[in-house]
């Protein structure tokens, strides 16, 4: 076989009708990016909801007594309890870079004839920065630092009007069962950039907490920043099983969104199928048109003494260029939207406040992944490739007699 | 010495539920040498016979023998090796590969023959071109040539791997007499400096009048097989 012929050939004889040849590749170029971009935005999006979960939420590990409810809409008091010693040992652990405690509670914030009920984070002030980092954080005044101050969500602010320095009143059932309401005013207004603490939530420090509704030093949640970070997570969440606290890794809690993210990256997959579909139908026509067109041209060849496999690998390689050429463009086109997009982002934020106390980040970052590039790439080249088989058994089949008068 | 010898050539093409004989009973032999023309009227099978010499197709029966072999039962890929070895292909539309520059169209015939050292290849085609005369057009593409000038380049690429035979199928019909009759020059002194046979099918009396020995055809016999 006399491969560097054929490939020369078939390299050149791509640009023989370069109209025709790009149209049938459009395919094609559709189909990879969409299988990229499809897949980058929905890799980003799984990345960016596991890591609004670590860097606002609940760290690598989040811990929670162990009847306490997960669904993140109810905040029991009666379920908060005292961290025990045995706990505090193993957070103390090489294996926990940090951690800290938070209380969730319910309370009602009262503003003049306005009220609405909401959650308020109590947070440990000096152990809080160590776990989330909160880089992204934006704060319009300043955290709380005396009694009776609070921080609010910047969308909640937005939507009760309320201001820095505004009174407010905020009504909440103690640990122990009695009704308290206290004056708060407003220091800070907080944009974490998640809807899971940008909405309807107080900021209020625990020491604080721990008068208002009299906890007695009780909590609902303890994250953990890993010193491996999220490779070990499921690891130290399996070590961690403790008779009072139950431990859940950052991708555990939000699997209910990575679920329906799975149908997402099934219709990219779908979607993706189809254009390659059409682009098969594409380049099997444009390989057999050009085995029409080239009969004089084969048959010359075969009186040189070109053999007939030879034939037919000139026209699976013709077909396999164009799957490069189109896999090519759209690998180019796809990775630079998705490079773009995972430095910049895709503002959601309208999005994710609109979904509510959902862990969803305002900005989703798009993944961008050489081994993605590459499997969407040979994907289409197979496609183009397997396409041209067809077609190009027809061109084996042309009669050398015939084709040399151009019959 | 016998190039090609024919032994009761028969060809038929079936035509619906007909079958319509093409070649009848031809013998003959080629010697090498040779400047032989087939002359005949359309449909008197001189392009079936053609094609049956330089083994595009096979005969219903009889034997095509070439250099001493019978070529009967060879395989496709057998054949294929002894057109790229034995036959140059000259044909009435050129045929040249359009993506191809004059040099690399002549360069294919001997990569196709199995000549694997690039410089032994360069040196052949460079020395075929020149011999035609297309010494300054080695990277023209053929849009960029006349008539003329694809011919002369589809000689040089029959010629360059010095087959035992020469086939040209109507060399001349698609060009102007002047540039006819220049191609037909060009035969003849390869034909007479480098001992080329050469086997023409032809229309044209010019190339009849230059042949060496002209074989007429009609309805599929040899009607006359004069020498001069």
């Amino acid at each position: 076989m006399k491969w560097s012929l054929l490939f020369s050939l078939a390299f050149r004889n791509i640009f023989r009708n370069k109209k025709r040849n790009f149209i049938s590749s459009v395919a094609i170029i559709a189909g990879v990016f969409a299988l990229i971009f499809g897949e980058g935005l929905v890799d980003g999006i799984d990345e960016s909801v596991i890591r609004g979960q670590e860097t606002v939420l609940g760290g690598h590990v989040l811990l929670r007594p162990t009847d306490y409810p997960t669904d993140g809409r109810n905040y029991p008091l009666k379920k908060t309890i005292i961290p025990d010693e045995e706990l505090l040992n193993f957070l103390r652990s090489d294996e926990v870079a940090a951690w800290t405690t938070r209380l969730y509670f319910r309370t009602r914030l009262i503003k003049g004839s306005d009220s609405l009920r909401i959650k308020t984070i109590g947070y440990d002030r000096k152990k809080e920065a160590s776990v989330f980092t909160q880089k992204d954080w934006q704060i319009q005044g300043q955290w709380p630092e005396k009694s009776q101050q609070i921080a609010i969500g910047h969308s909640f602010a937005s939507l009760m009007e309320l201001n820095i320095g505004d009174q407010v009143i905020l009504e909440a059932r103690s640990r122990p069962g009695a009704i308290n309401a206290l004056d708060y005013t407003i220091t800070g207004i907080v944009n974490a950039h998640n809807g899971g603490v940008d909405a309807f939530t107080a900021w209020m420090p625990l020491t604080e907490v721990d008068t208002f509704i009299q906890t007695e030093g009780a909590r609902s949640h303890i994250a953990l920043r890993l010193a491996n970070g999220r490779a070990m997570a499921e690891e130290v969440a399996q070590s961690l099983q403790h008779n009072d606290w139950t431990a859940a890794t950052a991708i555990s809690e939000v699997a209910d969104l990575m679920e329906i993210n799975k149908f997402r990256r099934k219709a990219f997959s779908f979607i993706s199928l189809i254009l390659m579909a059409i682009a098969a139908t594409g380049i099997a026509n444009t390989i057999i048109m050009a085995a029409y067109e080239r009969v004089a041209e084969i048959g010359t060849l075969r009186a040189m003494g070109m053999q007939q496999r030879e034939i037919l690998f000139l026209f699976i390689i013709e077909g396999a260029f164009l799957g490069i050429f189109a896999g090519l463009v759209g690998s180019i086109l796809s990775s630079l939207l998705n490079y773009y997009l995972s430095i910049y982002g895709i503002d959601i934020s309208q999005q994710a406040e609109a979904i509510g106390e959902m862990a969803i980040p305002t900005s989703m970052y798009t993944q961008f992944s050489v081994a993605q590039i590459l499997y969407a790439m040979s994907f289409g080249v197979l496609v183009s490739l397997l396409a041209s088989i067809w077609p190009a058994t027809h061109a084996v089949q042309i009669n050398p007699a015939d084709a040399v008068r151009g019959d | 010495m016998k190039v090609c010898s024919l032994e009761n050539i028969v060809k038929t093409y079936p035509l619906g539920d007909l079958e319509v004989t093409a070649l009848n009973g031809i013998n003959l032999s080629i010697s090498k040498g040779e400047f032989t023309v087939f002359a005949g009227p359309s449909g008197s099978g001189k392009s079936t016979l053609l094609n049956l010499i330089g083994l595009l197709d096979s005969p219903s029966s009889g034997s095509v023998i070439l250099n001493g072999q019978n070529t009967k039962g060879l395989s496709e890929r057998q054949l294929g090796v002894t057109r790229a070895q034995q036959i140059g292909f000259i044909f009435q539309s050129f045929n040249l590969i359009p993506v191809l520059s004059a040099f690399e169209n002549v360069e294919i015939a001997l990569q196709l023959s199995n000549v694997t050292n690039k410089q032994e290849r360069k040196d052949k085609t460079a020395a075929a071109l020149e011999a035609v005369g297309l010494a300054d057009f080695f990277d023209r593409r053929p849009r960029q040539l006349s008539g003329g000038q694809q011919q002369r380049v589809a000689i040089a690429r029959a010629l360059v791997k010095e087959p035992a035979l020469v086939i040209a199928d109507e060399p001349t019909a698609n060009l102007d007499s002047e540039n006819g009759r220049q191609i037909l020059d060009i035969m003849q002194h390869l034909n007479a400096e480098k001992g080329a046979t050469f086997i023409f099918s032809t229309h044209d009396p010019m190339v009849v009048q230059q042949a060496k020995r002209v074989i007429r055809l009609q309805d599929g016999v040899i009607t006359a097989d004069e020498t001069f």
